[in-house]
């Protein structure tokens, strides 16, 4: 069956381009809020919006407090060497424990957090060459390797440090 | 009795006035659309970038744009200082920027910026594309466009979308006490980032699902499982921007209705203040009354509610009048 509303708003599109008609016996009723409103353009509404995240995101980053695996590896290599670490990840820390100890962090912070152990023998743990660059993710050497994987490498350096 | 009918039946003595009220030019509604399908390309554009890149040339970790990630690990952060794995930094400040977002513009992330959500969006089109050129399919659809309007599928619309409240539940508590994501091995959004990396997951067999889901039902991983989404609901309930409808411009068409990809019934509704509401103005810009929706901002003062009895005179009647002048 065919709607009158559809119809209404058929025959008011080609009556007329400016105005719609409600058809007889078909009021709405009053609008009814506690709440006082102000309508507000939709381009402002959507600026607005988009300018509020991106504001953040930019506060935060030039904060410090924005970091990413690559980032991270970037700022505690240059902490380490008492250069003073870059706009972006300043704040990214080093691992403090072996559970901190994450896929995306390199050899050499691995070593540079924990002193006794060598290149040689995280290397040698991993299963990868000696020859390996120490600025390789962990994660790359896990994934190429088929002995350990992160958690496993946790708990090898938890005991290694215990020793 | 209709809610359609019940709505218009309230207006007792209106039933001989033909109420003309301004149109919204025809390219207003093509322009807002046009300007969120833009935003959400750029935004995919960039997330898409940022995961190729991970997989091809070991660039940062894709997951580190995971609002999610950020909300899971937040308490794990708070109470230890130590991050879960695979949250990093930019996954707090992220979920801190969506969480304000939604304090201001209630669901505004899902609808104009989540890819997934975009994803869900162009399948659904793509389907209904197909499905229109597809008889035996256009059928299919039609019927259960038809049985979507039952109310048995209307009760379990509403029992299915206390779903993204469990898994809210699931993901937080999980990740606080087990101190891992335990969300992150069914997560559509992890198996999107990672989809280049071609890995068969549960993640991944839950976007597919979510995907297929999608030819049918619009945003069905937003309406009945996104915990993120759950997250900004709440947040979004503080928010003092929302839809609202004007009922005396309203012709009662039911095209916000139809076009609302959350199944709200705009048309019943003086603010659009519905947890589900994900903020993309597909109303609004379906809407053919200049004034029948508009996006408003409440204002921190309250009034009393008008109200109307059969005493009362018309006041609509002089509105009307003023307008056909």
């Amino acid at each position: 069956m065919r709607s009158p509303l559809r119809a209404s708003l058929r025959s008011a599109t080609k009556a007329s381009r400016t105005e719609l008609t409600i058809p007889r016996g078909r009021r709405a009723v009053p609008t009814q809020t506690r709440l006082r409103t102000r309508r507000i353009p939709v381009a402002m509404y959507v600026a607005a919006l988009l300018l509020l995240p991106t504001l953040m995101v930019v506060g935060f980053m030039s904060a410090g407090l924005w970091a990413n695996s690559e980032t991270t590896a970037t700022t505690q290599s240059g902490t380490r060497a008492g250069t003073p670490s870059g706009e972006s990840g300043a704040g990214a820390a080093a691992p403090g424990a072996p559970a901190d100890v994450k896929g995306s962090m390199t050899v050499q912070q691995v070593i540079d957090a924990f002193p006794p152990i060598t290149a040689a023998q995280l290397l040698g743990k991993l299963g990868a060459p000696l020859n390996t660059p120490t600025s390789t993710q962990l994660k790359t050497l896990v994934e190429k390797g088929n002995s350990i994987d992160i958690p496993t490498l946790r708990t090898w350096l938890q005991e290694q440090g215990a020793k | 009795m209709t809610m359609q009918e019940e709505r218009t039946d309230r207006s007792f003595n209106a039933t001989d006035v033909r109420v003309r009220i301004p149109r919204r030019a025809a390219a207003w509604g093509a322009r807002t659309r046009w300007a969120r399908h833009t935003i959400q390309a750029v935004v995919v554009a960039v997330v898409g970038w940022q995961a190729v890149g991970h997989v091809t040339s070991g660039g940062e970790s894709a997951e580190a744009w995971c609002p999610l990630g950020g909300i899971e690990g937040a308490w794990t952060v708070l109470t230890t200082g130590r991050t879960v794995p695979h949250v990093h930094t930019s996954s707090l400040v992220l979920a801190a920027t969506v969480l304000v977002l939604a304090l201001v513009g209630r669901g505004f992330f899902c609808g104009w910026l989540c890819p997934l959500g975009t994803l869900q969006e162009m399948v659904h089109k793509a389907g209904r594309a197909v499905t229109d050129r597809v008889s035996p399919l256009r059928r299919l659809r039609r019927r259960l466009e038809r049985g979507a309007g039952i109310e048995r599928w209307r009760r379990i619309d509403r029992v299915l979308r206390w779903g993204r409240w469990m898994v809210l539940a699931w993901a937080i508590i999980g990740a606080a006490v087990t101190g891992t994501m335990v969300f992150r091995v069914a997560d559509p959004w992890i198996a999107l980032l990672m989809v280049a990396q071609f890995e068969l997951s549960l993640a991944f067999v839950v976007l597919v699902a979510t995907l297929i889901l999608a030819l049918f039902i619009q945003r069905p991983f937003c309406r009945y499982a996104c915990p993120l989404g759950a997250v900004q609901s709440l947040a979004g309930k503080l928010s003092p921007i929302a839809v609202q409808r004007d009922a005396s411009a309203c012709l009662g068409c039911d095209l916000c209705n139809q076009a609302c990809p959350m199944a709200i019934p705009v048309n019943t509704r003086t603010r659009v203040t519905d947890t589900s509401c994900n903020g993309c103005l597909e109303c609004v810009a379906a809407c053919p009354s200049q004034n029948g929706l508009a996006v408003t901002l409440a204002m921190p003062t309250f009034r009393t509610p008008r109200t109307t009895s059969p005493t009362e005179p018309d006041l609509h009647a002089a509105t009307a009048s003023e307008i056909t002048k």
